[in-house]
């Protein structure tokens, strides 16, 4: 359960106050598949951060599981990244002179109990999105749409209850933006929490919850007609 | 496991990064090379400087003379205008000053030495007392040095130098040979060992070593310019002999005494290998410094090339710690390879400066163990920076590329 209480972020340019969120409270449940839409600069990537703990609230509390974010040191929060949220970004952020499998065990290295034989588990996620065959390639060697294969089997490797997908689909043509998502929502309904960012209509109109942001506020929230606890929930409080 | 890959992906880094890497390695690289030799060095001429009290083998004894070495000094007719010393003058120094325990007046000449028809010019023939061997500390390689009974009988009877045994007796026993000094034939009863080349630069084996008695027989000295005085208690070595060169210019004034310890012309000599040394380390300190400054840039701004790296790295679940802690590893590696590659290069350094210079270099687990050491110290020294940095950045902005907001 992640859980925001009137979140607030402001960035300072000089004289300029940019308020990036303003009265943010949200709940997100287990296994919910959530979309965040809204236009450049209406806050998504920030709301983004927040949840994945990469940013702190300005004000506001966030509670992950019960725990109050704000009580945690910065290595804390990188325990919780490593353990609790997996990463995708638009651009990949692959490492260039590392193949695909040493680029998924990176998390390993941070990791306080990695599994005994991390290359196998690296192996297995590979496997699971479908770059068996392309272990040992570079990302350079690597299609867009393998590319962000390898940084999602990079982002379950720790086996995170929440995928954090800033764009996943951004730098993607419309045949594998349609492959990566039909990927995320598999991991949805083996039970993760999936959360991506996008500003593509069509694309955001495939996940069961979306919310959009406008200047910083959340002013609506699609549900799905069938709303049941199988398939997680988002409440705007 | 988490070790090994970061180190791997350290190795890549540095591996995929290899023109930086050598530039970072360049200042370290000398100054652990010159480090090197620095020790090499000092290490080989301590050794020489004891080897040579060793071989002098009188750090109680100084030598007199009444004209600066390397100049004439043979003792013999007075026609170069020089200070002669007589011999009772002499043999009375210990009465006149307390402390002084032998007199060795040693008659000095260059002459021609013949075996047959061979003829080599310019050999030293020097005059010496029965005790010369012993206070001088000399070994015989054959035969023995002559005795009391054997100047009693007046024999015409030399040791000679090794070299110049194996000039005119090449391959032979040269013991019971006759040479010919002057008029004179003298029949070889003992050969010294090797000593090498002397304090004034001649070869201390071109010799011939006679008695006083032979010596006056051949050369007819009206007088001594040259005497070794030994002391009893080596501590008072240098008032002894101050006192001995004011006795001599008190009894000759306005003639000037020169006056050597063999321990101070070992030191001397040296002075050499020390000034070296001494600028050697002010190099190895000044390029380990721009070694390290140079590092410290160049690592700056790899980090800057990596900002989205730490930014992924961050995002993955990198502490802060784990980001330094990386940046010190690759520095403390880049310096630990660039330490071995100043290793070699600094016994090769050595070596060209020891066959320079003339010097000697003595190789010990010394100067690896201590220059490795330094170049570690420099890596981790000068990667702090450069890590705090790298650890700071924010996750959110370094995702992005940049490092301010």
């Amino acid at each position: 359960m992640l859980y925001l209480n009137q979140v607030e972020k402001v960035y300072s340019n000089g004289s300029n106050r940019i308020e990036a969120l303003q009265e943010i409270s949200l709940k997100i449940s287990p296994h919910t598949f959530l979309a965040i839409q809204g236009k450049s600069g209406s806050g998504k990537t920030t709301l983004l951060n927040i949840l994945g703990c990469l940013d702190r609230p300005e004000s506001g509390a966030y509670q992950i599981d019960g725990e109050d974010t704000s009580l945690k040191s910065d290595n804390g929060l990188a325990a919780l990244r490593n353990k609790k949220f997996g990463f995708v970004f638009q651009s990949f952020n692959l490492m260039p002179r590392f193949n695909a499998l040493e680029n998924v065990i990176i998390p390993f290295i941070y990791s306080p109990n990695p599994p005994g034989r991390p290359k196998e588990a690296t192996q297995q996620m590979l496997n699971k999105v479908g770059l068996s065959d392309r272990t040992k390639h570079l990302p350079g060697e690597l299609s867009g749409g393998q590319q962000q294969r390898v940084a999602i089997a990079r982002a379950l490797v720790n086996n995170p209850d929440v995928i954090l997908a800033d764009e996943p689909t951004g730098a993607l043509d419309n045949q594998t933006s349609q492959e990566i998502l039909d990927i995320l929502a598999e991991l949805n309904s083996d039970g993760k929490t999936v959360i991506i960012v996008t500003h593509e209509k069509d694309i955001a109109q495939q996940c069961p919850y979306v919310l959009t942001l406008s200047d910083g506020r959340a002013i609506d929230l699609k549900k799905p007609g069938n709303e049941n606890l199988s398939n997680g929930g988002v409440n705007v409080l | 496991m988490k070790k090994s890959l970061l180190l791997r992906s350290t190795f890549k880094h540095i591996g995929a990064n290899s023109l930086t890497t050598l530039f970072m390695c360049v200042g370290i690289m000398i100054g652990v090379a010159v480090l090197v030799a620095v020790i090499a060095l000092g290490r080989g001429t301590e050794a020489r400087i004891l080897d040579r009290i060793d071989r002098v083998g009188v750090t109680d004894s100084f030598t007199i003379r009444t004209v600066p070495w390397g100049l004439g000094g043979g003792g013999l007719r007075d026609d170069h205008g020089e200070l002669l010393l007589s011999f009772d003058e002499v043999t009375s120094l210990p009465k006149h000053i307390q402390g002084i325990d032998t007199v060795l007046p040693t008659l000095n000449a260059r002459n021609p030495v013949l075996v047959g028809q061979e003829k080599l010019e310019d050999i030293a023939i020097q005059g010496v007392a029965l005790d010369f061997q012993q206070v001088r500390n000399l070994n015989l390689s054959s035969g023995s040095f002559f005795s009391e009974a054997d100047i009693q009988s007046g024999s015409h009877i030399a040791v000679i130098g090794p070299a110049l045994a194996n000039n005119f007796f090449p391959g032979e026993n040269p013991l019971g040979k006759l040479i010919q000094v002057e008029d004179l034939q003298l029949e070889v009863i003992g050969v010294l060992d090797t000593r090498g080349i002397s304090n004034s630069g001649r070869n201390a084996d071109q010799i011939v070593l006679v008695s006083h008695e032979v010596f006056v027989e051949l050369f007819q000295p009206v007088g001594l310019s040259t005497v070794t005085v030994t002391v009893q208690d080596p501590a008072n070595l240098e008032k002894l002999a101050a006192e001995t060169r004011s006795y001599f210019e008190g009894i000759y004034p306005g003639e000037e005494i020169f006056v050597r310890y063999p321990m101070a012309t070992a030191r001397a000599r040296d002075e050499v290998a020390n000034t070296l040394s001494f600028y050697l380390k002010i190099i190895a300190g000044t390029s380990l410094l721009i070694g390290g400054t140079v590092m410290m840039n160049l690592t700056n701004l790899s980090i800057s090339g990596r900002i989205r790296e730490i930014g992924l790295r961050k995002a993955l679940g990198a502490r802060n710690k784990d980001i330094s802690g990386q940046v010190l590893v690759e520095t403390a590696l880049v310096s630990i390879i660039a330490g071995i590659v100043g290793i070699l290069l600094g016994y090769l350094l050595t070596n060209e400066l020891a066959t320079r210079l003339d010097l000697r270099s003595i190789f010990s687990w010394h100067a690896p163990v201590i220059g490795l050491f330094f170049a570690l110290i420099i890596g981790l020294v000068f990667g702090v920076r450069p890590a705090k940095r790298a650890a700071k950045l924010d996750p959110v902005l370094a995702l992005r590329g940049s490092q301010q907001k």
